[in-house]
Formats: C-alpha cells, structure tokens, sequence
C-alpha cells in the first residue's frame, strides 16, 4: 500500500513541506533510503479543467498551457516531455491520479495567483501527480501581448509547471517592501522567483540561465553533463556553516546568472549547469522573498550575513567541478 | 586568409632583399633565448543584470577585467631559407596577473578587485625576413616578422584551460657580437624586437579580437 502526501506550493506565499537536496532547489522527500529528488519518470501527462472565467475560455486556457509546457520542453539539455490529455470536469486539487490545471475562486488567497500540489508515493518519492490551479479571484488574460490590469496566464503557467516538473523557487531577483508589507520586485533573472512581476507582464513566459539550468539538472540531456560544469563549496560565518545563503554564480563571458542555495548546516553548495570559464561568485542573505516560500523551518535560515563577493574568480571547467572553495561572510 | 599577412610580408620584402649579396647574419641554424615584455590588455566589461518589469536591465553589479603586464622567457629556433628569409618556431611562457574590478554592487558590497595568474604559454611559427639592404654598421640587421601561434592559458587552481590563436607581426633588430670562424658556432648575437599580436580565443569577457603588443630581447646562437 502506497503512502501518498500532497505538498502545496505557491506562486506568492508557499506553505513548503519540500525538503532541499543538493544542486538547486528541487524538491526531495524523505523516505526509508534516505532523501529521494522528486521527478517525474517519463512524460507528463496533463488534463485543462473544461471551465474558464471571464476572458479566458477553456480552449484559451488549453493553449496558453501549451505553451508554457512547450517552453521547458524545448530546453535542448533536458529530457523532460508533455502530453495534453484532454479537457476533464475534475478540479485541480482532487487525488485522482490526473494532473489537472484549471481555475478555482480562492479569494481568502489574496496574494496566491496560483499554486502547484504533489501527489507523491512517501515510499518511493516517485512523483504520482501534479495540479495547478489558478485564482480566478484575479483577472487572468491569454492575449499575445498581455493586457494591462490583468495577469499574463502563460507566464504564471510557465512558473508553475516549473514547479510542476520538480523545481523549487529561485531567489534570483530583487525586491523591496512597499505599502502594507507587501514586496514589490526590482528585478528577477528566473521565472522560478517566487514574486510574480505585476499584472500585464508577459516577461515571464520566457526561461532563463537559471531555470534552464535548474530543469536540465533535474532531467540532464543533450550533453548537459558533460558540457558545462560547477562550482562547490562552503558558505562560512565565524568558522561555521550557513545555512540558506543564496551564492550567485556570474559568468562575465555569457551574461549568465545561476544561483543556488547552501543547503546545509555545513554551509555547503553546488551550482550546476554553468558554461565552462571564469565566473564571479557572490553570496546574499535570502531576504527578497519569504524564507518560507524556500525553505522550511528547520534547520533555520541565516540570513543574517551581508553580501559579499567570493574574493578570487573561479574557474569552472568543462564537465567538471571548479573545487570546493570557501566563502567567508560576516554578519549584519 | 590566415597565410595573408606572411604572404604579403615576403612580397614586399622579397625585392629588395635579393639583390643583398652576402648573407647578413652566418650560420643557418639560430638557436634563441630570452625575454618578453607583454603589454597591459583589457579583457572586457560585463554587467550582471536581471530584468526589471518595464523590461529594462536592472544592473547587480559591474564587472571590467584586465590582464596586467607580464615578463616571461622565450625560447626559439630558426633555419635560414634563403639569404634574407628564416622560418622560425618558438614557444613562450608568461604568468600575468587577470584583475577584475567589481563594483557598483546594488546592495552596496564595496568595490573590491579580484586577482588570479594565469600561466599562458604560446607555441608560434614566424617568417622572418632580414633587410640587409637597410643595415646599419656592420654588425646589425633590421628584420620585420609576421607569424601564428597557438595560445594556452591554465587559471589558479589548474581545472581551467582556456585556447586561443594568435597572429603576430612585428620587428626589430638582430645585433652580432660575435662573427666566428670556420667552426660549428658561425656568429652569435642580441634580437631585440617588438611585435602586436592579434588574439582570438583564450581569456576574455566580451570574445571580441585582443591587440596584444610584446617586446622582446634574446640572446642567439647560429651554426
């Protein structure tokens, strides 16, 4: 008999019972073997909820899906691959064995424009199913340009099946408190981060250097292993680990950003994915986002610590590793 | 398109040099050592940017990288082809120092300059043509050289290597110091040379094509 769990995870605020595993955040479970990465063993079937709102019909809806699945399929370094199985009256949500995306009306969800929930085998931490809904509390637009007052459905899609495909959030971005506490983003360089950008903005349909790494560490193809390389290492406070730094891996010769996150309380990291040169390592604290929507409570996130730059360039070769190096920051 | 610059060299070169009727440095064999000078060269600037809403490029920080100047050593060897021309192989070593400057960090990291080595060595085969017509004295001959080169360039830590090419041209002048006999040794010498390298490959930012200027001095043996 298959113990199942469902997660919840969130475009705005997440409630995470993911657990980290080394190189990105993907999610993990615990299970009798030990921590098992969560992903999908071949393709993806899904079902769109034959119901729609206001300006978006389910055949609309249908195709925005579409294409924000095309998107991280047509990543040339990972295996991963989608497959439309029909309309279907079921709800996302339902533990029916169908991964379903559609819409359900959750305003009490004021700040969730949409979230992903696993059905996942605890025995195994194979992935069994995957929903999407969609808060049809908000204004919600297909059109190819996007539409001003409402939010872009294809980018919000392509970050959840993100998180659909087995991606955590990225802390790629920058942001700053505004009015009510709420946070309103700078910037970001991943359609994983955790904020979406405001109503209108169909800049997230596109991937970046950071999700095309994440998904092709997940789902490695097309050479992924053996062309690009990693850095690793330690991000140390006073001598001791840090837990939840976000190190930032620049290489000045693409423009690529990727980033991860030390993910124990060794302080250790690993950044996958990078194309082989020099690249300018940076740390930060995790304070662009909720710590929850990246991690759980235990062990606690440090993010007292102040940005810092690694301070040699370091060298990532071709299907390798740089070598452990150390990042040594000092508190706030 | 690469043999260009050696071919246009020898057909400039080529009548003036003919009409010399003694060989302006004896010997047919050259045996070579010495020292370079490389020049400062940029390796570009990079901005770390995200994207902001409106589209635009929200700048994390700026970066600009530069190899410092350098000394190596340099070791070579010729064979006279004809009374004005020698094909030349060589093979250098240098260690400059790669600096990257950071700043205008957007949560305010101060600016701060990273510094590795890199050990970069160069294999090249040059055309040198010597221009006996132009000599000054007795003893010294103006040359020009045009050549190419293999680049390799191995960072701190040893796990990366970065190739390139590079397409030289220059001049100088070899001095003799010393005319010998009828033994093996035929004369001996100083070179003392400057040239531009064009570089493709190897460290940079930006993959744009480097001008690398070099000087030179050596010490030569010819047989």
């Amino acid at each position: 008999m298959r113990r199942c769990v469902s997660v919840a995870l969130t475009l705005a605020l997440m409630a995470a019972q993911a657990v980290p595993v080394a190189a990105y955040l993907k999610f993990g479970v615990r299970v009798s073997s030990g921590e098992v990465t969560l992903k999908w063993k071949g393709t993806v079937r899904y079902s769109v909820s034959d119901s729609g709102v206001a300006g978006v019909s389910p055949a609309a809806f249908q195709n925005a899906a579409a294409r924000a699945f095309s998107t991280w399929q047509a990543v040339p370094t990972a295996s991963i691959a989608y497959q439309f199985g029909g309309f279907t009256s079921a709800l996302p949500g339902a533990d029916d064995g169908r991964s379903t995306l559609g819409f359900l009306e959750v305003p009490e969800l004021d700040r969730v424009l949409a979230s992903t929930s696993f059905l996942i085998d605890m025995s195994t931490g194979e992935l069994l199913e995957s929903d999407i809904f969609f808060n049809s509390a908000f204004p919600w637009s297909v059109a190819p340009a996007g539409e001003t007052g409402r939010y872009d459905l294809e980018s919000i899609a392509v970050h959840e099946i993100g998180h659909l495909s087995g991606l955590g959030h990225s802390a790629l971005g920058e942001s700053e408190i505004g009015e009510g506490g709420r946070r309103r983003v700078l910037a970001a360089e991943a359609v994983m981060f955790p904020i979406a950008f405001g109503a209108g903005n169909t800049s997230g349909r596109a991937l970046r250097a950071d999700d095309i790494a994440g998904i092709s560490d997940l789902y490695p193809d097309g050479g992924f292993e053996d062309d690009t390389g990693s850095i690793s290492g330690r991000v140390t406070k006073n001598g001791r680990g840090v837990f939840g730094a976000h190190i930032v891996a620049f290489n000045p010769a693409t423009g690529a950003l990727i980033g991860n996150f030390s993910l124990d309380t060794q302080g250790r990291f690993a950044i996958a994915g990078l194309t082989p040169g020099l690249h300018i390592v940076r740390v930060e604290p995790l304070d662009d986002a909720d710590v929850e929507s990246f991690f759980e409570s235990d062990p606690p996130t440090d993010i007292d610590l102040r940005a810092a730059f690694y301070d040699r360039l370091v060298g990532v070769p071709r299907g390798g590793d740089s070598g452990a190096i150390e990042i040594k920051v000092a508190g706030k | 398109m690469k043999i260009w610059p050696i071919a246009i060299l020898c057909g400039l070169l080529l009548p003036g040099t003919v009409e010399g009727q003694t060989v302006p440095l004896p010997g047919r064999f050259e045996v070579a050592a010495g020292g370079l000078w490389a020049a400062p060269v940029s390796m570009g600037a990079a901005d770390a940017t995200e994207t902001a809403p409106n589209g635009t490029r929200f700048r994390l920080f700026s970066s600009e990288s530069s190899f410092a100047s350098a000394i190596g050593f340099e070791g070579r060897v010729g064979v006279r082809l004809s009374r004005a021309l020698q094909l030349e192989g060589s093979a250098s070593h240098a260690a400059p120092t790669l600096r990257t400057r950071i700043r205008s960090d957007a949560e305010g990291i101060p600016d701060l300059t990273l510094a590795e080595t890199v050990n970069q060595w160069t294999i090249e085969a040059a055309l040198v043509a010597h221009l006996a017509r132009w000599r000054f004295g007795t003893r010294s001959v103006p040359f020009l050289s045009a050549g190419v080169g293999f680049l390799r360039q191995l960072h701190e830590g040893g796990t990366l290597v970065d190739t390139g090419r590079t397409y030289q041209g220059g001049g100088g002048v070899s001095v003799l110091l010393k005319r010998a006999g009828d033994g093996r040794l035929k004369s001996a010498g100083l070179r003392v040379g400057a040239r531009g390298a064009v570089r493709t490959g190897g460290a940079t930012f930006d993959h744009r094509v480097r001008f690398a200027p070099l000087a030179d001095v050596s010490i030569f043996l010819r047989y």
